[in-house]
């Protein structure tokens, strides 16, 4: 076993994160009897060991996406590449109870485009999304679709309260296409009502959004990455970009 | 279900990688339903009956057999191979056979349909890309 096998395995597996040393050793020795049989097989084609090593490891994959795929379901998965699966996932894409990334979805999802019962973002789909573009059961932004729409531009639903509404009972001041009228609505779509009301308490939607956005995406974020790289460089320090 | 023929495939045809990577279970378990096999026998089985148009990153493979083995769809057992060096074979399970008989009607099916789609259309469409 060659020092570079070791140290592209040991990068491998530190990215893989298992928890289950047995399982870890296991996986490790069937990584390593792969790359152990790609060299001896470039070696029989001509090649020098030193050069059949590199070839053996260029063609297993990158270290971290190879560490990255092989990761179980975990209670956090902080990832820089590709999905990341956990209770709370943190990644490009994420998915989780709590997902938190560019694309997320998740029982609580915060992102530019998620999905969740309870998703805040930028495109948004949820039981309760809350978005600048949003779409839902109860949907509050700028532009939302949805049985409540309350949006700061456009809205569209069942009870739609915006600049401009279009949908049954539209309690707005501006532009509206209101199926029912103020007088004529109702009463159970007046028992919505309070929502509407409660909404409208919230001074300025976008500065809602903005902060929420920060304080539920950015700072869980920075914190999880940050005890990643804590996590990798105690394992080698050399790994920290 | 035999596998035996290598695949001659247009090379002028880029691959969608969304569709290969859809297909990869369906891939393995097509190779290993031929005998129980192992991640880099797999992986070279894989890229001489493609002819080398499956590119797959060799490390890539192993966390789709793990997958595959947690939902039951394969059963791994370890062996001693001939370099004696401990080696983890892979074989279908029931539960895979059942899931590429599936598969491959699903396959089947799409094929059909597609076939007589463009069979049924004025247009066919030339080898490069082109109509005529």
């Amino acid at each position: 076993m060659s020092a570079a096998l070791d140290r592209y395995l040991d990068r491998v597996m530190g990215v893989a994160d298992y928890r289950d040393e047995a399982e870890a050793a296991a996986v490790r020795a069937e990584l390593e009897d792969h790359l152990l049989e790609k060299v001896d097989e470039l070696k029989r084609d001509g090649l020098e060991r030193a050069e059949a090593i590199i070839q053996a490891i260029e063609d297993h994959g990158n270290p971290v996406v190879v560490g990255y795929r092989l990761r179980k379901w975990s209670l956090i998965d902080v990832r820089t590449r590709g999905t990341a699966r956990g209770v709370i996932a943190i990644g490009p894409r994420a998915v989780g109870i709590f997902a938190f990334g560019g694309i997320a979805i998740g029982l609580f999802s915060v992102g530019a485009c998620c999905i969740g019962l309870f998703s805040l973002g930028g495109f948004v789909l949820g039981l309760f999304g809350f978005g600048l573009i949003a779409a839902g059961g109860v949907a509050h932004g700028m532009y939302v679709i949805g049985l409540i729409a309350i949006g700061g531009m456009v809205a569209v639903g069942v009870i739609a309260a915006g600049a401009t509404g279009i949908g049954f009972w539209v309690p707005s001041t501006w532009t509206v296409i209101s199926y029912y009228s103020q007088e004529t609505v109702p009463q159970w779509l007046q028992f919505f009502d309070p929502v509407i009301q409660c909404s409208r308490q919230i001074p300025d939607s976008k500065v809602t959004i903005i902060i929420l956005f920060i304080v539920l995406l950015i700072i869980p974020l920075k914190w999880l990455q940050l005890r990643e790289y804590r996590r990798i460089k105690k394992i080698n320090p050399s790994w920290i970009d | 279900m035999s596998f035996q023929k290598k695949v001659h495939l247009d090379k002028k045809v880029v691959p969608n990688k969304k569709s290969l990577d859809g297909n990869v279970e369906t891939f393995l378990l097509l190779i290993l339903e031929e005998s129980p096999n192992y991640g880099y026998a797999i992986v070279r089985e894989l890229k001489q009956k493609t002819d080398g148009l499956l590119r797959l990153g060799e490390g890539t493979v192993y966390p789709v057999l793990y997958r595959m083995e947690e939902r039951g769809v394969l059963e791994s057992f370890w062996q001693e191979g001939p370099n004696g060096r401990k080696r983890k074979y892979y074989r279908v399970a029931q539960k895979g056979k059942k899931a590429l008989a599936s598969n491959l009607s699903q396959w089947d099916y799409l094929v059909r349909v597609m076939e007589t789609i463009r069979d049924n259309s004025n247009l066919s469409l030339h080898p490069e890309g082109g109509s005529v």
